[in-house]
């Protein structure tokens, strides 16, 4: 018997918002989150811009020598998942720790720390601490964050790139199946290095403007970084203790195109499957899907893909269905994009409104779908997906629904 | 509905052997793959020994115009996925490939590419920043490579979290065979090892002899430990739903019986110092506790964690340890994160054959670690089912259980 599951805690930070309410706000407002790089130098890339996390003051949330032990992914997921446990009120609520997990996804991880070593290291110099080297394995910011409230439970972390903290949200929801957990803690985090940008861009997937998914004009992602953290619960759990609940998470799909290292399979075959698999688990039928968040990566291939594969499942009905490209807001946040969009998702359904795709002026024929263009609109939505599409095909569907008191 | 998962093939790339039968025999005879590292140059590091894989023909197992794409861990990976291909006699073409999955566990993946990319942007700019490199050196790339050249189109993931990876890729196959999501998952992974991750390694200190005076060498639950040997390899595992498996007439190694996963805190970089995350695990996986007669050990030559393993087995298993036999394969082929493959792979062959391998290189076995360490020779025993425990250094504690398979296995 499946155990339902629902959404107790948001966390986030992101180009457009350090927190819940200002992340909302600048999506419902379509403000876009591009500025000129400060991460690393970008005078040497064509494309000196990304979705970059700004006004983030490390030490209005870390002791000073505690941000010395932490890179800038530990920082971004700590905060948001502070954010997300506090507003699910477990720093309160007396709960089984062991009994509570942490599977997040990651991108690059820690690696601007590891590149600051390495740097030195290669070009002689011996000054930078070997404690940077920490932040070589994925599992650091899990780790921090598990240990920082003593979370005994399921502990691992997804590492599917761009559908990384995605992938987490499915494994965590199994965990809860397996009985391994009453409560996870999942999404993830990453932020920006020069190893993932420059590898973007000589890919030659990189939009030196701005990030228009859908648009004709598009050229490719706007690199991003950020965290996005959700807290699963296990429905009896939340109600037992009267948890804030934001909506259900109703199921998941991952399956690959196995086609290609780095291109989608452009029919839209994989995007087709994993939407199908997600309502499948869900118990859903394409008529009860509402709204879109769409992977919308604004590279000449994925969102002809996608819309493809859209089309397949919803027929007819996908001119109805509004879809939002929020990459053109907060870019692509790589690792963390899964988590951040689920969250985005989230705050849809439990709000009513739909946020843009920004940059959308000259309409693609071949993606013909209602890409709720520039403007927020306000709309009641029971259920909502949540798209991430992966190197190499890795495909995932998140489905969330609005939680009605009873149902 | 539940349904039984059994492994019906195993692919097994290890530095004491290519192929699932050189592998054993080697094991058997407690013949390590530990040498002195000869891929790259360790003359200024204090640890000079690896467990290396010896040079690899990969066109016998992937056509030249695919190798092309991949790199060192990328081929390794994808050949013990031929060679489990081979050994569970699955035809792919007959099958749903929607149904086929793929869950692959890396600690570090294409450390050894990345670490090229990175080299090349330093020298050159921008303009140095390779795009054949960088999309194979993305952590799923590996998973990727498998898809694409065995077209398995199904489930398909990569887990990252140093010691419980290739663990934490069985545990989520299992949990999905078992909800009939799937029909077979080829799951495990591995790891390489890599000049810059041993740097890496050497400079956190992770490394024997570390910093003492005593000799370097990998002995699981010695006295005398004082760090881990590193080594390389990759272990896929087939498992496989019962009724698809009976319904082709597979040969099966064992049934996957139960997973347990805990979160111990005791640092970032400690390991489950009392021991009470790994016996949960234990506890957790194995629904039978009474059958188990054999660990595979997590015990890697730590202080800690060797030490805390022995702990959490005797908390759980109390007065039965005196019939329980317990084993580090890590003594003959190293400790890497992606090493849990190759080790279930040790346990499927263990219920099969009812041997058990030997630790090696522990020659005065610690007073505290005071269990049957199977040691220094083989052990021939029948055993009913057995458990594989993972620990990460950071405290991700996962253990595996399966069950000896006989021909008619009522299900209790």
């Amino acid at each position: 018997m499946r155990k339902r599951v629902v959404i107790t805690g948001l966390g986030v930070v992101s180009a457009v918002g350090n927190n819940l309410p200002e992340f909302w706000n600048s999506l419902i407002e379509g403000k876009d989150g591009t500025k000129e790089i400060t991460v690393f130098d970008p005078s040497a890339y064509r494309t000196k811009i990304a979705a970059e996390v700004s006004h983030l003051d490390p030490e209005a949330h870390f002791a000073k020598k505690e941000i010395r032990r932490l890179s800038r992914c530990d920082r971004f997921g700590l905060i948001a998942f502070r954010e997300a446990w506090e507003s699910a009120r477990l720093n309160q609520d007396s709960h089984d720790k062991e009994k509570v997990g942490v599977i997040l996804g990651a991108g690059s991880g820690g690696i601007l720390s590891v590149e600051k070593y390495f740097r030195d290291f290669y070009q002689g110099q011996k000054k930078s601490s070997p404690s940077l080297l920490i932040s070589y394995s994925l599992a650091t910011t899990t780790d921090h964050i598990a240990i920082e409230s003593g979370l005994k439970g399921p502990r691992s972390t997804t590492a599917t790139v761009c559908s990384s903290s995605s992938a987490s949200v499915g494994v965590s929801y199994e965990m809860i199946q397996m009985g391994l957990a009453d409560v996870m803690v999942t999404g993830g985090s990453d932020s920006l290095c020069e190893v993932s940008f420059s590898g973007f861009s000589s890919l030659k997937l990189v939009d030196p403007e701005s990030c228009k998914p859908f648009d004709k004009r598009r050229q490719g992602l706007v690199i991003g970084e950020g965290a996005g953290i959700l807290i699963l619960e296990e429905l009896e759990h939340a109600l037992k203790r009267e948890a804030p609940i934001h909506a259900e998470f109703l199921g998941y799909g991952i399956c690959a195109d196995a086609y290609h290292l780095t291109a989608p399979e452009p029919n839209g075959e994989g995007v087709e499957r994993v939407i199908r698999i997600a309502l499948a688990q869900a118990g859903l039928s394409p008529e009860e899907v509402d709204t879109i968040n769409a992977h919308g990566t604004a590279t000449p291939f994925n969102d002809i893909a996608e819309t493809r594969g859209i089309k397949r499942v919803f027929g007819e009905r996908a001119k109805e269905i509004p879809i939002s490209g929020i990459k053109s807001m907060i870019g692509h946040c790589l690792g963390s994009a899964g988590g951040i969009e689920a969250v985005a998702t989230v705050l849809a359904l439990e709000m009513g409104i739909i946020p843009p795709t920004i940059h959308y002026e000259v309409p693609d024929p071949l993606c013909d779908l209602n890409y709720t263009p520039n403007q927020s609109i306000k709309k009641d939505v029971r259920v909502a997906l949540s798209n991430s599409f992966a190197f190499g095909g890795n495909n995932v569907c998140l489905v969330f629904g609005k939680y009605l008191n009873g149902k | 509905m539940s349904h039984r998962v059994v492994i019906t093939g195993l692919g097994i790339v290890s530095s004491i052997g290519v192929g699932k039968e050189a592998f054993w025999e080697n094991c058997l005879q407690g013949i390590s793959g530990i040498k002195p590292i000869q891929r790259f140059d360790v003359s200024s590091y204090r640890s000079q020994l690896g467990a290396q894989l010896t040079e690899i023909d990969f066109k016998a197992f992937i056509k030249p115009v695919n190798l092309r794409r991949m790199d060192r861990i990328g081929k390794i990976v994808v050949s013990s996925v031929r060679l489990a291909i081979d050994d569970s006699g699955l035809n792919l073409k007959e099958e749903d490939s929607s149904r086929i999955g793929i869950s692959i566990g890396t600690g570090l993946g294409s450390s050894d590419t990345v670490d090229q990319f990175f080299r090349s942007l330093l020298k050159d700019g921008p303009i140095g920043a390779a795009p054949l490199l960088f999309q194979t050196a993305v952590p799923n790339a590996i998973t990727s490579h498998c898809a694409i050249e065995y077209g398995i189109k199904g489930v398909n993931i990569t887990f990252s979290h140093k010691e419980s990876s290739t663990e934490m890729a069985m545990t989520f196959a299992y949990h999905l065979l078992k909800e009939g999501r799937a029909d077979v998952i080829f799951a495990g992974g591995g790891d390489e090892l890599s000049e810059p991750l041993y740097h890496v390694y050497s400079m956190l200190g992770a490394l024997s002899p570390g910093r003492g005076k005593g000799s370097e060498g990998m002995r699981p639950f010695d006295q005398d430990r004082n760090g881990i040997v590193l080594g390389e390899g990759s272990g896929i595992i087939v498992l496989e739903t019962l009724e698809h498996a009976e319904k082709r007439g597979a040969k099966i190694y064992a049934e996957m019986a139960g997973a347990g996963l805990s979160g111990s805190t005791d640092g970032l970089l400690r390991y489950d110092l009392k021991g009470d995350s790994i016996a949960r695990a234990m506890s957790l996986a194995a629904k039978e506790l009474r059958t188990v007669d054999y660990i595979s050990a997590a015990a890697n030559s730590t202080p800690d964690l060797d030490r805390a393993e022995t702990i959490a087995v005797k908390k759980v298993f109390g007065e039965r340890i005196k019939e329980i036999s317990v084993s580090s394969l890590k003594s003959i082929i190293g400790e890497f994160d992606g090493s849990g493959g190759i080790r279930v792979g040790g346990v499927a062959l263990t219920l099969n054959h009812g041997i058990i391998p030997p630790t090696i290189g522990t020659e005065h076995l610690d007073p505290e670690c005071d269990f049957n360490v199977v040691l220094g020779q083989l052990k021939k025993k029948e055993i009913r089912s057995a458990l594989l425990n993972s620990a990460s250094n950071g405290g991700s504690n996962i253990s595996l259980w399966f069950k000896a398979y006989r021909e008619g296995n009522i299900e209790e």
